[in-house]
């Protein structure tokens, strides 16, 4: 475990944040699914990414072994109405988790829609967004004063990735945290889970590709990420700013 | 069995032949040109032939008019059928347009001449089927079905697959292909090849196959890719023509300034465009070869602003433009209404573009074939001499200009690989085959393996396609989306499955991969095109090399890739230079062999008899000759001031260490002029174990003529063992394991996909959603690479090492170094590249060897950081 501040930590190896004092994963953006919304399109991937992505969050949990998984936002890929196969595989993902007797709390992300249904079968609640103590944890698509939000905000949505060179100036993206502060807030974006995820490249050259409505007037120079190869490491690196001059 | 026909039939013989009304129209031509010489005989006694001869030669009427003349007879005796009796195939829409114009007159002609003696039959009908044609003449075709079906390889494809228009096809008793050498080299062939076994299904009898082609080696291989094989294994029968040689050539090498190192390229693109401005001037028209399409664009608006020529008289004529800008130029080429016309290769192909008195090549053509089919468009009639014009614009240009020059006057070609079993393709005619019945797997497979591409495919290969294509690697056969057929590996067959499929099939046919090109932009100013694939993998602050200047990568917008230019930075990602040619193996060699000729004369002090050898062999001039010896001798003392006192040859492989100290890089330059498809293989090996010696990310450098390693100074590696650890024996699974870790393999991944209809550009009308353009190529890959067994991951592999790269070759290479045939000399680290280094230096293609552990390359990139930081604070 990385410790971040008070009671938040990086759950090290692992895309996941961790609140010590609930005991509680924070996972954000599965992105389950995904193979069978490109099917649609025709686009025919055997379902590996929603594959890989459970096997993640199962290893994680078993070796973390926490009393609550909470879930910011976008669990599933796809805009619309469940189809057959997203729907097969949410199922078993939300079954597996079921037998391992844990407090689940799903965060509506910008691609739960119709989600509820599913949620409800298994009677696992589904909010907006979730507040506790100093800690607010919601997906970050839309806008919001910050004023209404807590002193740590804690999201998802971005798929922040950092690219790095190596010394033949080899580029290499890893998905990473982004640790940082803002107006008197701490702020922590989530690397997503979902191994197809693609996400955008951090970089102070281009504001425009940051998703987050909440980010995009935030300088994030003085940000750090965290770059993560999930269950192998996860690595701190200098702020943004200093990185961009060291590599 | 192959044949080389030498029976040469006399005019009388052969009007003798033809139907007397036919025969009274050919009887116009007072001679016959040497492919009708040697082969309407074999066409009439229903053999197969395949036909070689420069552009220009007759080719075409020598495979019609034994046709049109059995036609006529079927017609007058009233036993022509609603039915299609001949299928000319071309790949290109514009030589059809052409072909159906050229058999209207003799048509229209003899059937006067028939009326005219009171006679009443049917018409011979000619259709043109492509994929411009549009859904009323096709059902007009159904009503009326033509008797001569022009038309190319993709529509060939849909029509042996449609319900109705195959039920036509039962009578076809003459296939011709044309411009097969065009063909052969690429999937577009393999596609071919398969849907013309796909008609001896259909048809009552085996027909008869005509290929024409321009100049091509090896004759008997192209002969068995035309013809196939029968079902007990054995090639079918082939009469051979070869007329290549009965054209009159006049070639020239010309280097347009005194100095090709020391004069700036202001001065030489000047000389360049006065020199081109006095070629054009000499002649009623001339045809100027470029190798870019870009390098098209900017000669020809040079030559504009020069103004010797007019600028009305002059044109541009390339692929990218537009169909109607194209078909204007083509139009006034053929009323001699332009005097110089500009192109890349759009215009190599044998349409018809009337008169051309002089070609001129910029550059190196890069391939004897090619410079031949290139020059062959100039005196276009086989009595008139080939006027070509070679003008270099670097050494290394010069002296391949040079060798082809020497080469083409041996009578030397080079030889052409075709590519093997491309289960891509195979997965689409599968598809089709399933749309038109219920196959037995044995069936199905003897029916493939009588396709030339596909002899040697093995059981194992052809089960795995079949497996993909009914959904088995998915891993979920119960969403029956991922399965486009069922099989039935118990009983042994397979079937269509899905509605969908018929539209699929229909609308995604072929093998060329549609890719979007992105234009980059200054502010406003336009400075050339990107491959979308390109631009999927740029991050903003790249840098990238384009046209010769360097950018810094912004953002994009729609197709429009923001850029401004960076001067003094190094690229942070290699260009993909794809619109580049390679050099052929065969002209490489050639090449080493004629540097080590003239560095041994220099060296013996008989630089007269070097320099006439040239002039003589190369058809030099004076400056052209000066650069040559010029470039080598230096060469030569570089080499010996490193203590050697051999040079580059075929047998010398030597390599270079240049330490670049301000970089901290060792540069390994290993000189091999094989061309780019062999030394991409040998690169992409050495690097892959340099990478797991040294435990770094190897960069490396491609060119035809060399490659580099780059390897940091703080790691070690010893070149020897380097050396020893590839092994002829090994290259292929190196190669490989090198390719699957590479960039390369995302986009060549994602054509085979479309091609094996995993991924559809056409699917249900809709071309284009959000999460489409989310998912590059990388992620499709990815989803894909680690399925044990996966066809599709295989093709890729081979299609890169095989068909882009050449690994036969450069296995048969690494075998001559084993026995001794070659050696690798190794020389003493130096802190200058030599000349024969500068161009690998300038213009090689870039790529690299990536770490797969991605967790080690975290720690040493942390590494990094850390030392770099306590550096700073030190």
């Amino acid at each position: 475990m990385i410790h971040l501040y008070k009671d938040l930590y990086i759950a090290d190896p692992w895309p996941a944040a961790y609140l010590k004092d609930i005991d509680a994963m924070i996972f954000a953006d599965l992105h389950l699914g995904m193979e069978g919304v490109l099917s649609e399109e025709g686009i025919f991937l055997p379902r590996s990414f929603s594959k890989s992505t459970i096997d993640i969050i199962f290893r994680s949990v078993s070796s973390v072994e926490p009393s609550m998984v909470i879930f910011n936002g976008d669990i599933k890929h796809g805009f619309g109405l469940l189809n057959t196969s997203e729907w097969a595989v949410l199922r078993e993902f939300f079954s597996g988790l079921s037998q391992m007797k844990l407090d689940i709390l799903v965060i509506r992300g910008n691609h739960d829609n119709y989600l509820g249904v599913l949620l409800d079968k298994y009677g696992i609640p589904f909010e907006k967004r979730w507040d506790h103590t100093i800690y607010t944890i919601m997906h970050g698509h839309e806008s919001m004063s910050w004023d209404e939000l807590g002193e740590v905000v804690i999201i998802g949505h971005e798929h922040p990735s950092v690219t790095l060179r190596d010394e033949v100036g080899v580029k290499f993206k890893f998905k990473c945290f982004m640790w940082g502060e803002y107006k008197g807030h701490k702020i922590l974006v989530l690397p997503s889970v979902g191994e197809l995820a693609t996400g955008s490249t951090i970089s102070l050259y281009s504001e425009e590709d940051i998703l987050s409505p909440l980010l995009r007037n935030v300088n994030m120079s003085g940000f750090k990420p965290y770059a993560v190869v999930p269950g192998e490491i996860v690595q701190e690196l200098p702020p943004l700013g200093d990185l961009e001059r060291l590599l | 069995m192959m044949e080389y026909a030498t029976r040469r039939a006399t005019r009388e013989e052969i009007l003798r032949l033809l139907d007397e009304d036919v025969a009274w129209w050919f009887s116009r031509f007072d001679s016959l040109t040497p492919p009708q010489e040697y082969g309407i005989l074999p066409i009439a006694e229903g053999r197969n032939v395949l036909i070689t001869a420069p552009t220009g030669s007759g080719k075409t009427l020598t495979a019609f008019i034994y046709i049109i003349s059995e036609l006529f007879k079927l017609a007058k005796e009233g036993s022509l059928d609603d039915r299609v009796y001949a299928i000319y195939v071309s790949p290109l829409r514009a030589l059809n347009n052409d072909i159906y114009k050229n058999l209207m007159v003799p048509l229209n002609e003899i059937k006067e001449h028939i009326r005219g003696k009171g006679l009443e039959f049917k018409d011979i009908r000619v259709g043109v089927r492509t994929g411009d044609t549009t859904q009323s003449e096709r059902s007009r075709m159904l009503r009326n079905p033509p008797h001569i079906l022009i038309t190319t390889p993709e529509s060939l494809a849909l029509v042996i697959t449609a319900p109705k228009f195959r039920l036509l096809l039962n009578k076809v008793r003459w296939v011709i292909i044309d411009e097969i050498h065009s063909l052969c080299e690429n999937k577009r062939g393999s596609h071919l090849s398969l849907s013309l076994e796909r008609l001896v299904e259909l048809a009552e009898k085996e027909f008869v196959r005509i290929g024409l082609s321009a100049t091509i080696n090896p004759l008997d291989e192209v002969a068995k890719f035309l013809v196939g094989y029968n079902d007990d294994g054995t090639p079918r029968d082939c009469v051979i023509v070869d007329t290549r040689f009965h054209k009159k050539m006049d070639l020239r090498l010309r280097a347009p300034v005194e100095d090709l190192i020391y004069t700036s390229s202001d001065r030489l693109s000047e000389a360049l465009y006065h020199y081109l401005s006095r070629v054009i001037s000499k002649y009623r028209t001339t045809l100027i070869f470029t190798n870019t399409r870009s390098g098209a664009e900017r000669v020809t608006y040079h030559l504009k602003k020069l103004g010797f020529i007019d600028a009305d008289e002059l044109g541009v004529h390339h692929s990218s433009l537009s169909r109607e800008i194209r078909f204007s130029i083509e139009d006034k080429l053929k009323k001699g209404e332009v005097r110089g016309i500009v192109t890349s290769t759009s215009l190599e192909l044998g349409i018809d573009i009337g008169y051309i008195d002089a070609v001129v090549q910029v550059g190196s053509p890069k391939s004897i074939n090619r410079g031949l089919q290139r020059i062959g468009r100039s005196g276009h009639s086989m009595d008139r001499v080939s006027k070509g014009y070679f003008v270099a614009l670097d050494l290394d240009d010069l002296i391949e200009d040079g060798v082809l020059i020497k080469e083409a006057y041996k009578g030397r070609l080079d030889t052409i690989s075709i590519p093997k079993g491309p289960l891509d393709v195979l997965a689409q005619h599968i598809v089709g085959m399933a749309l038109v019945k219920k196959w037995s797997i044995d069936e199905a497979f003897k029916v493939v393996r009588r396709a030339y591409p596909f002899r040697d495919l093995d059981e194992e290969k052809f089960l795995s396609v079949l497996r993909y294509l009914s959904g088995k690697y998915y891993n979920l056969e119960k969403y029956r989306v991922y399965g486009k057929i069922w099989l039935d590996e118990e009983t042994g067959y397979f079937g269509r499955r899905g509605r969908y499929l018929r539209p699929i099939y229909f609308q995604n046919i072929g093998t060329i991969p549609d890719e979007v090109a992105m234009i980059a932009y200054h502010g406003r100013r336009r400075i050339g095109y990107l491959e979308e694939p390109f631009v999927e993998n740029l991050d903003p602050g790249d840098i990238f090399v384009l046209g010769g200047g360097t950018y810094r990568f912004l953002g994009c917008s729609g197709n429009k890739v923001f850029v401004e230019p960076v001067k003094g930075l190094r690229p942070t990602v290699p260009s993909w230079i794809s619109e580049m040619l390679p050099l052929t193996f065969d002209l490489g060699e050639a090449v080493a062999g004629f540097r080590y000729d003239i560095w041994r004369l220099l060296r013996d002090g008989r630089e007269d008899e070097a320099r006439k050898y040239i002039e003589k062999e190369m058809r030099a001039n004076k400056w052209a000759v000066d650069n040559i010896i010029r470039y080598i001798k230096i060469q030569g003392e570089f080499l010996e001031k490193l203590g050697l006192d051999t040079f580059h040859s075929r047998e010398n492989l030597i390599i270079e260490q240049y330490i670049v100290y301000n970089e901290r890089m060792r540069y390994i330059i290993f000189h091999t002029v094989f061309g780019r498809r062999v030394n991409n293989v040998l690169a992409r090996a050495y690097a892959y174990v340099a990478r797991d010696i040294t435990g770094t990310s190897i960069r490396m450098q491609v060119d035809d003529n060399s490659f580099v390693l780059m390897i940091p100074l703080r790691v070690e590696l010893d070149i020897q063992s380097l050396l020893e650890k590839v092994k002829s024996k090994n290259l292929r699974s190196l190669v490989s394991e090198a390719v699957k870790n590479s960039q390369l393999i995302w986009r060549i991944f994602r054509h085979v996909a479309n091609r094996a209809f995993m991924i559809l550009s056409h699917y249900k009308g809709r071309k284009t959603s959000l999460t489409r353009q989310q998912i590059n190529s990388e992620i499709i890959y990815n989803a894909v690479r680690d399925i044990p067994g996966f066809p599709l991951v295989e093709e890729a592999i081979r299609e890169i090492i095989e068909d882009k790269m050449d690994v036969i070759r450069a296995e048969a290479v690494l075998r001559d170094v084993e026995e001794g045939r070659r050696r690798w000399i190794v020389l003493r680290e130096y802190d200058l590249p030599s000349p024969f280094a500068h161009g690998v230096l300038l213009r090689g293609m870039q790529d690299a060897v990536l770490m797969e552990d991605r967790v080690k390359v975290l720690q040493n990139l942390y590494n990094r950081i850390r030392e770099r930081i306590e550096g700073i604070r030190a």
